[in-house]
């Protein structure tokens, strides 16, 4: 599927006093990156692939670095190539981004 | 500001992530919104297809197919989370491969049991089933006929079952294969409390201070829920995570106190851990003497075995499993003296530093306790035992049903309590924790039913094993199989499930959506609905019902159970399957249907088509006229109103997120037995469990019995079985989605490399599991998520080529019947190096 992107987000819980080891071992891995992280041992990890196979090797990957506890997917979607460069519209709506999905 | 369709996705998906942390959100990502996302998909919610945590999810369809999923934000229970099963849920239910047709075995046009599978029509196949079925009844009575159903039914699917098969054929032969997962959970309350299902809920993780797990894998098994320990273990610095099992695992990763029992010995530590309460003077004196009693079971039970093994010939209480008899506090207490910290040390190979770091846990007054616990106790020769003995350990310390001091079951299936064990679809139960050998129990449900007194029958059925083996020695003749995969997940494959399925006398049917290996055992298939292609409920493990609707439609001819079940009692007559005395008793229904007598019945069909919520499909009130499962579920909710089991109208729960029953005046209840939580508690008495008539829960005195089959010289390894994270129970849904197929697809044998040296083996050896029973091949994995100690060797279920249940043994707790899937002896042998 060269024509599609996926996008997928995961939360991760850490060892709080590893956390420096898994955030430099986590941005080594291929289409991650780091977003949100907090004290506590919590990271917001986004991930952008070609297939889902690679995101479930990169859910793998993470899962099996020292210090990490826990990984779990929050979001996926695909985005068609054509669409993916398309500007899309900004609203100042204060709703949480998942409410305006459930109509 | 304009961002690309790939930046909105990322800060989109970061964002949800945010959210379901509790973590602040970019404010870039919070305020977007795309107008292509408001209108290209239809979202509605629904809990997971798969475990018995009850994730609720967001599933988008576009013309008439699901496309998408995410996890529910709003739902309690994951907020937002999935795991990678649910990630993929979008899938399942399109497998290159599904079951659309009817599928009988034919030779020259007609039945053979040896012929090839055939596509017929469903006229033709419920003319052969009740063909078959009338044949039996007439010739040897009701207990010729069995039904094997599930924890995945939905709630009135498994009503509609068990009402046609202990009501219509009056026959007790239905069984879930909830039985192989939580019969002993089932048992163990029955006998503490007198009344199913946990006490506390998902709540108290957030309330505690300590997990222990006894024989359960959550980061695996139940990732959402571990996900939210690990919050709490990282966000509270007293809290402490303990976990016991017979292997390390990934739950291990989190642990304080890690601890690798000897397969059984758990008996030995949670008996430890009364004495250590008691000898230390840590007993809540209060708690225990106005809320609790003390008994001594039964003991010497037998291994739930064929009654010729002569492991059950000499077991002396094999008759009377489930009997106790009345003892002091003194008498409990000089009964768990032997069970020292050096005994528990020497015998279960646990440090003893370690066990009394556990059992200090547990006496601690100021310390809060979650037990969890799943399969390492249920399936288990002494399964019953297990929970009894940590609900001893709770009530001692009265840390019991209140928030963070909770011992709870975790349940495997989606539905096994909320169908299994609240509808009461076992070979012994009727809803509402009725039981079928108790006759005003019988009583009620036929008030209830609107049937002749005597319509139940007071003998309990033949439960899974037994099934299994009535099959073989030709007393079941007719056998039909829901939403269930027994020739893959049951015991002793090769000894016991294929000769009885392929018994020249059975004629089985086998209801599902793939092919499983039950499917091509059987004589015929009949293509199944499968989650959202119909109106469905599930209750979790925290007692919380959740509906869904149908969103979209099942692939050609494939047809929900509940039609299955209710079109299929069309073609019985009360007279050709009840005798004339009991029609005698009810002479309206002479010459009726079992349709008319059990459907419609002036309950079932009492609501309107036109009840259903605007919008979606329903293709059974479509077929049947009415809205049959608003009928099925008031009918239902009547057994347990007003007796501690109260469910909320139905028309509730399509609007809310689930709600944790006993539901009274439109509240739930988070902590049952508890004054100020549950309603049912008087006012003043604090605690009342009033699952007794005296409101006092038992402490029971069991001892350690070894397990029925241990290595030996010519099988020197303990075998384990059990689930990986990819993949639910036979992957008979997981293994058609090709990422997780792709990421875990074969069955390894998890093994010390130890172990492996000495076989001359190495990762990677393709290698024989042989046990008394049977064998299967897989390769070795020395490295992976698992890491047994010597001796014993891991292997997941889910792989239909590699059947590991060729080898397990079908010996089950003699209480709960349920099988022991951890513990048999097994040799190694080295095929090919690699």
């Amino acid at each position: 599927m060269p024509d599609s992107i996926q996008i997928a987000s995961l939360i991760v819980h850490a060892q709080p006093q590893l956390m420096a080891a898994v955030t430099a071992n986590l941005r080594r891995l291929p289409g991650v990156e780091l977003h949100q992280h907090s004290p506590e041992g919590k990271l917001v990890v986004v991930i952008e692939a070609e297939h889902e196979a690679q995101i479930v090797a990169t859910l793998g990957a993470v899962q099996s670095l020292p210090g990490v506890i826990n990984a779990a997917l929050v979001y996926h979607e695909v985005l068609e190539e054509q669409d993916s460069s398309l500007p899309t519209v900004m609203t100042s709506s204060p709703e949480m981004p998942d409410e305006t999905q459930q109509t | 500001m304009k961002l690309s369709r790939r930046e909105f996705a990322k800060a989109n998906a970061a964002a949800i992530a945010a959210a379901a942390l509790g973590l602040p959100a970019f404010s870039t990502a919070s305020n977007l919104i795309t107008e292509a996302d408001m209108t290209r998909l239809d979202w509605n919610k629904a809990p997971c297809r798969f475990c018995g945590t009850g994730c609720g999810v967001m599933v988008a369809t576009r013309d008439g197919r699901v496309v998408a999923t995410h996890g529910d934000i709003k739902a309690e229970v994951n907020r937002g989370l999935n795991c990678v099963k649910g990630y993929f849920l979008s899938k399942i239910m399109y497998g290159t491969d599904r079951l659309t047709q009817p599928l009988l075995r034919m030779k020259g046009g007609k039945y053979d049991k040896q012929g090839e599978f055939q596509p017929i029509s469903w006229d033709e196949a419920f003319a052969i089933m009740a063909e078959k079925t009338k044949a039996a009844l007439t010739a040897h009575g009701p207990q010729a006929v069995g039904m094997f159903g599930s924890g995945q039914w939905t709630v009135w699917e498994g009503y509609a079952a068990n009402k046609l098969m202990k009501a219509g054929l009056r026959c007790n032969n239905i069984d879930p294969n909830a039985r192989h997962c939580m019969a002993s959970a089932v048992m163990g309350f029955m006998r503490s409390f007198g009344m199913d299902e946990p006490m506390g809920c998902y709540d108290d993780i957030e309330a505690t201070d300590t997990f222990v797990l006894w024989g359960s894998n959550m980061a695996e098994m139940h990732p959402i829920l571990w996900s939210r320990v690990a919050d709490r273990r990282l966000s509270q610095p007293q809290v402490k995570v303990a976990v016991l099992s017979t292997f390390e695992h990934r739950s291990f990763d989190l642990a304080d106190i890690p601890m690798v029992f000897k397969p059984q010995t758990d008996l030995i530590i949670l008996n430890y851990i009364a004495n250590h309460i008691i000898e230390s003077g840590s007993v809540n004196r209060d708690f225990v003497s106005r809320h609790t009693r003390f008994a001594k079971g039964a003991d010497d039970i037998g291994y739930g075995l064929r009654a010729t093994d002569p492991l059950e010939q000499k077991a002396k209480n094999a008759a009377n499993a489930n009997t106790w008899s009345d003892i002091s506090f003194e008498q409990f207490a000089a009964f768990v003296k032997p069970y020292t910290l050096e005994r528990a040390a020497e015998e279960t190979g646990v440090p003893a530093e370690r066990l009394k770091a556990l059992a200090e846990l547990y006496a601690d007054p100021k310390r809060k306790v979650v037990s969890f616990w799943t399969m390492g106790f249920n399936q288990h020769t002494r399964g019953v035992w297990a929970n009894n003995l940590i609900y001893n350990i709770h009530l001692l310390t009265g840390k019991i049903s209140e928030p963070g001091n909770s011992p709870f079951s975790l349940t495997g299936q989606p539905s096994a309590c909320g169908t299994a064990r609240e509808v009461g679809t076992f070979s012994h139960r009727l809803p509402a924790d009725m039981l079928v050998a108790n006759p005003k129990h019988r009583a009620t449900a036929e008030k209830i039913w609107k049937l002749p007194p005597g319509t139940i029958q007071e003998k309990p059925g033949f439960h899974a094993v037994e099934q299994s083996r009535k099959l073989k020695d030709g007393v079941l003749k007719v056998y039909w199989t829901q939403v269930c995969n027994n020739m893959h997940a049951g015991p002793n494959i090769m000894q016991e499930i294929l000769p009885g399925w392929r018994n020249p006398e059975a004629f089985v049917i086998v209801s599902d959506v793939y092919p499983t290996v039950s499917a091509q055992a059987a004589d015929l298939i009949l293509p199944s609905a499968m989650w959202v292609e119909k109106e469905g409920a599930y209750g979790n493990a925290e007692r919380r019902t959740q509906f869904w609707h149908q969103l979209v439609k099942a692939p050609g001819e494939a047809k929900s159970d509940l039609w299955q079940l209710v079109e299929f009692s069309k073609l019985f007559t009360t007279d050709e399957v009840w005798p004339a005395e009991l029609l005698a008793q009810a002479p309206q229904y002479k010459g009726k249907t079992l349709y008319e007598v059990l459907f419609r019945n002036g309950q079932v069909d009492q609501f309107p088509t036109s009840d259903m919520a605007e919008g979606y499909a329903n293709d059974e009130a479509a077929a049947f006229g009415f809205y049959l499962q608003k009928g099925l579920f008031e009918e239902y909710a009547a057994f347990g109103r007003g007796h501690g089991h109260d469910l909320a109208p139905f028309d509730t729960y399509h609007e809310a997120r689930g709600l944790r029953w006993p539901v009274v005046d439109g509240q739930e209840t988070r902590w049952r037995y508890r004054e100020g939580h549950d309603p049912y508690v008087e006012k003043g008495s604090g605690v009342q469990f009033y699952g007794y008539p005296d409101n006092k829960a038992i402490i029971f005195a069991l001892p350690y019995e070894p397990p029925a089959e241990a290595p030996d010289k010519d099988f020197p390894f303990w075998l384990s079985t059990g689930r990986v994270l990819e993949h639910w129970h036979t992957g008979s849904m997981t293994q058609r989605v090709d990422e997780l197929y792709r990421a875990v697809p074969d069955a390894l044998v998890y093994m010390h490399p130890d172990d492996a040296k000495e076989l001359k083996a190495r990762r990677g050896s393709e290698v024989k599991v042989i046990s008394r029973r049977g064998e299967m091949r897989a390769r070795i994995e020395t490295r992976g998520r698992n890491k047994p100690p010597r001796g014993l060797v891991f292997v997941p279920f889910f792989d239909a080529n590699k059947l590991i249940n060729k080898v397990t043994l079908d010996a089950t707790d003699p209480i709960s019947k349920q099988t022991d899937y951890k513990k048999c002896a097994v040799r190694i042998e080295l095929v090919s190096l690699a």
